[in-house]
């Protein structure tokens, strides 16, 4: 069984190839960041216009899509689920906002096991992609990742974007609940 | 029986261990820990993918939707 972060640099190295910006979210992020958990799959935000599914797919010969008309999924979802050659699973999101794409940018390439390095998104936006999610799973990730790095995250940088999200969705509760995580961590 | 307090304290110290253990770990570490998770773990998940599958796709689309409801909120601004 091939590891996950083998799986992720796979992928990563072909994107890369392709002139695809890439950047691991999910399971593998927390792990860096926070407190790893199980999981089947990584994730990736991608920088791609929605439109461009088709040349995405002739970018990873190797791996098959898990759905019909995948392109026609692409566009109208806005992600994707292939299964890659090494049989992991590997979810792709296009970063298709302005907050995506700083966070595409912000994302940092490191080492995360010996020899094997991969480009991760910051310690800071993958609390704000936990924290704006309705799962109460997520918000239990990010307390983690809170505990973890509680004295060198950026908490400007969250509140500012957690603010700007309680307006867009209605839910006043995104900073305060961030900051609850922060006096817990001490 | 206990006063809820001494609960209350035992389960904030509980989480303040968790948290010393948390810095304490490098990424390599808590990285290896993922692998081994996935080693022990993944086949099973696979095998129960089909409905993996559906609550991933709609956890995905709840999270994709509330960043375009930002980028909306946003243009709408600009506008």
């Amino acid at each position: 069984m091939t590891g996950l972060v083998a799986a992720l640099q796979r992928v990563q190295q072909a994107l890369s190839e392709a002139g695809i910006e890439s950047v691991a979210i999910g399971a593998l992020a927390l792990s860096v960041w926070g407190r790893a958990r199980a999981t089947s799959d990584v994730d990736l935000k991608i920088l791609l216009p929605r439109e461009r599914g088709a040349y995405l797919l002739d970018s990873l010969p190797g791996y098959t899509p898990m759905v019909e008309e995948p392109v026609e999924t692409l566009r109208r979802l806005g992600f994707l689920f292939l299964r890659g050659p090494e049989g992991c699973r590997v979810d792709l999101l296009l970063a298709d906002t302005a907050y995506d794409e700083q966070a595409i940018h912000r994302a940092v390439e490191m080492e995360v096991l010996p020899g094997q390095k991969a480009r991760v998104c910051t310690a800071e936006d993958l609390v704000i992609y936990k924290l704006i999610s309705t799962r109460s799973r997520d918000h239990e990730d990010a307390e983690t990742v809170v505990h973890r790095q509680a004295s060198t995250l950026d908490a400007p940088y969250v509140e500012g974007w957690l603010r700007q999200f309680e307006l867009a969705l209605d839910d006043s509760t995104l900073v305060e609940t961030f900051r609850g995580m922060l006096r817990a961590a001490g | 029986m206990r006063p809820l307090s001494i609960h209350r304290e035992d389960w904030d110290e509980r989480r303040r261990l968790e948290a010393q253990l948390l810095r304490a770990m490098t990424v390599f570490e808590s990285v290896a820990e993922l692998e081994a998770l996935y080693r022990e773990f993944g086949r099973h998940l696979e095998e129960v993918e089909p409905d993996l599958q559906q609550e991933r796709a709609r956890y995905l689309g709840m999270l994709q939707g509330r960043l375009a409801r930002l980028e909306q909120v946003r243009q709408e601004g600009a506008a």
